[in-house]
């Protein structure tokens, strides 16, 4: 669906003011800075717990009930609760599972997690994660990474990357946001260096002088040509050379090549063509040990250089959907959370501990980093906010496989919310979650919150104020 | 006042009629896009659609030319293997892996891609340049190793001293004719003569103006 007018409102008029005060910004050191634009950053890292993610079998994991466990860890007296490790095979023949303890995750960011439960409204992959990624269009067919990168991601030259597929790759359906913030795609993270800059490495190139001239140029024969008094006018013409002129230039002089550059120099031939690893690159790869083979750690490496080197504020990371078989086993299961209709509780069990494994050691590279080099401007971590999206839940059970379910909750990290708190409650006899009042935070029976719920509860503590937005005072960290 | 109002109005028309005024909206100055956002920093290309027509004037669609579109008219313009034609690092494809889906394919195994973009990406000019970079880089190689039987590269010598107008005016014709599929115009030759003056050794200029024309905006839409 194309939503064809957007209604504007004193919020739209705000954000374009500070927008035209960002056309009047300049572009230095690749970067294009508007007044106070990294003063004003904030980051949104959106997890693709991709095939189905259920909350009962993490941190909203009960003792009692259809899917109940024996073995539940309480971390510290939190509220949320832990599953420890299992002992499991895809089909009796792979070890499946990295061994990361939910534990480990609680007794470090407990502080800053809260579950906020749900009932989603499809159980289509694709139609229900597009969903958890609009909020069910609550923003004029927004996504978060596109509204987040167009209020906090200004100046930026690609503000919303996206290292996902499926549903949460597509485009909003809002048509009046420009190309720039819209997901920009990238295939291979450790290759994306050298989608950054038009001729470093490039064999018999020439020097920067004289590109320049040569694209000078072909700016001018394209001036005088017929095709382009021909096709004066036309959007994707006057897209495709302005965003060439402006945005790649910026990555250039941002020497992004460099910045980005995740090759293993040892077996690639880097310095043969000119290329540098970044400065960053042991930092990232003490914290993703997997770098060279796992995408999942390869993507989120990538998101951390991105949004440190203020290429990006809104990355989108999700698994390989490929079992990472070594002869230790696999870490992910096949197909990710969905191979849940297998073996629910081996998959949901492995997957977890995949995901909160990367994202642990995110949330350390965040906090141990400044924002825009700066220590005046605080940590990364500080302005961060990490959504676990997921299409939808599990049948709630405790054997055998499962299928899609809309009943769940999703799991979001952020010291801007009210963390180490469940918003919403699970019904002892069946499972399923039931929500809560968002102004005093208590659990409602009557209650069930959707996928506009929890986009206006991240926009909300994020501070994106919108007109159709719902707001959560319970789950907003006061400052 | 009646069959005043009717005079004036049929005045009106024939004086509209006239002047042909019934012309395509500007180009100039902001777009709704623009005007809705305030935020010029990114340009949108269209509506996602696959034809960016369909929100243009009549007359204005464009058809992007994608990668193996791309790749073909480079290989078959240059006179190129397709191995030839762009690597990265020596050894991945540019056309087929590592810039695929800027260039508009779509990766649906590893990376979950089940649906190619509509429209040229941010970076996709970037992609654009590496690959005719490349392919004009390998070309000219390739004709600087065949010196007599060179195929592309053939009007002046690749080193030695700068070749002179009409053998500039010749390579540019050469080029349009291979990656443009027409000639050049005059004021098109122009603008490349006073080029030539300050491009440097004569590899470079002819490295240049493959370039220029290959990466040509005319050689990505159709």
């Amino acid at each position: 669906m194309k939503l064809q007018n957007k209604k504007f409102n004193r919020r739209d008029i705000f954000v374009a003011a500070g927008g035209a005060a960002a056309l009047g910004a300049t572009i230095s050191g690749g970067k294009i800075f508007g007044q106070n634009a990294a003063a004003e950053r904030k980051y949104i890292f959106t997890i693709c717990a991709a095939g189905g993610a259920s909350v009962i079998d993490s941190f909203l994991a009960q003792a009692t009930g259809p899917a109940a466990f024996n073995n539940l860890v309480a971390v510290n007296g939190s509220p949320l609760r832990a599953v420890p490790p299992l002992q499991n095979s895809i089909q009796g023949a792979i070890p499946l599972g990295n061994g990361y303890s939910q534990a480990t995750f609680l007794q470090k960011h407990a502080a800053d997690t809260v579950v906020m439960t749900c009932e989603v409204s499809s159980v289509n992959h694709i139609i229900a994660a597009k969903r958890a990624m609009s909020g069910d269009n609550v923003f004029g067919g927004r996504t978060l990474p596109e509204a987040i990168g167009m209020q906090f991601g200004k100046g930026l030259s690609l503000p919303n990357l996206m290292l996902a597929g499926g549903g949460y790759a597509l485009h909003g359906d809002d048509i009046t946001v420009p190309e720039s913030y819209r997901a920009q795609l990238v295939s291979d993270p450790l290759m994306f260096a050298l989608a950054t800059h038009g001729y470093k490495g490039v064999t018999g190139n020439l020097g920067p002088a004289e590109i320049r001239g040569a694209r000078e140029l072909r700016r001018q024969l394209e001036m005088v040509s017929r095709f382009q008094a021909q096709f004066q006018g036309s959007k994707v013409l006057d897209a495709y050379q302005k965003n060439r002129d402006r945005i790649v230039d910026a990555l250039e002089k941002g020497d992004m090549v460099t910045k980005l550059m995740l090759l293993d120099p040892t077996t690639n031939n880097l310095s043969q063509f000119g290329f540098q690893v970044s400065a960053d690159t042991n930092l990232v790869r003490g914290k993703f040990a997997g770098l060279g083979t796992d995408p999942y750690e390869q993507r989120l490496a990538l998101a951390f250089l991105a949004a440190k080197n203020g290429l990006a504020n809104a990355i989108t990371v999700a698994p390989s959907q490929s079992p990472q078989i070594t002869a230790q086993g696999s870490p992910n299961a096949p197909i990710a959370f969905d191979w849940s209709h297998v073996d629910h509780r081996g998959a949901q069990n492995a997957m977890w501990s995949y995901i909160l494994k990367g994202v642990d050691s995110l949330i350390d590279l965040l906090k141990a980093t400044d924002v825009d080099g700066d220590p005046a401007l605080g940590k990364m971590w500080d302005r961060s906010m990490i959504y676990i999206a997921t299409e939808f839940g599990r049948d709630k059970i405790a054997t055998g496989g499962s299928g899609h379910h809309l009943n769940n909750g999703v799991v979001m990290i952020s010291p801007m919310l009210q963390g180490n708190k469940v918003f919403g409650g699970v019904d002892a006899a069946s499972g399923l979650t039931f929500g809560f009042d968002p102004v005093s935070g208590a659990p409602d029976p009557n209650r069930k919150m959707n996928e506009r719920d929890i986009y206006s509860a991240v926009a909300h503590a994020m501070g994106l104020s919108f007109e159709d937005r719902r707001d959560f005072p319970a789950m907003v960290r006061k400052a | 006042m009646k069959k005043l109002l009717t005079i004036g109005l049929a005045i009106s028309v024939l004086v509209a009629c006239s002047k042909g005024s019934f012309k395509r909206p500007s180009s100039k100055g902001k777009t709704g896009t623009e005007q809705a956002t305030g935020n010029g920093e990114g340009v949108n290309g269209g509506d996602g659609s696959e034809n960016s027509g369909e929100n243009s004037p009549a007359g204005l669609n464009l058809v992007w030319k994608r990668y193996r579109a791309l790749e073909d008219g480079l290989m078959k313009g240059l006179g190129l293997p397709k191995n030839q034609v762009c690597t990265e690092l020596g050894v991945h494809s540019c056309i087929d892996t590592i810039h695929l889906t800027v260039l508009g394919g779509n990766e649906p195994y590893v990376s979950g891609q089940y649906e190619r973009v509509h429209s040229p990406t941010v970076l996709t000019a970037v992609a654009v340049d590496r690959v005719v970079l490349s392919a004009c880089g390998r070309r000219l190689e390739m004709d600087r190793t065949a010196g007599t039987s060179a195929v592309v590269f053939k009007h002046f010598p690749l080193s030695g001293g700068a070749p002179n107008a009409d053998q500039v005016k010749a390579q540019a014709t050469e080029l349009y004719r291979r990656l443009l599929a027409r000639d050049p115009e005059a004021n098109e030759l122009q603008m490349i003569t006073s080029f030539a003056g300050s491009a440097g050794s004569p590899d470079k200029l002819a490295l240049s103006l493959c370039f220029a024309i290959g990466s040509n905006a005319e050689n990505i839409f159709l």
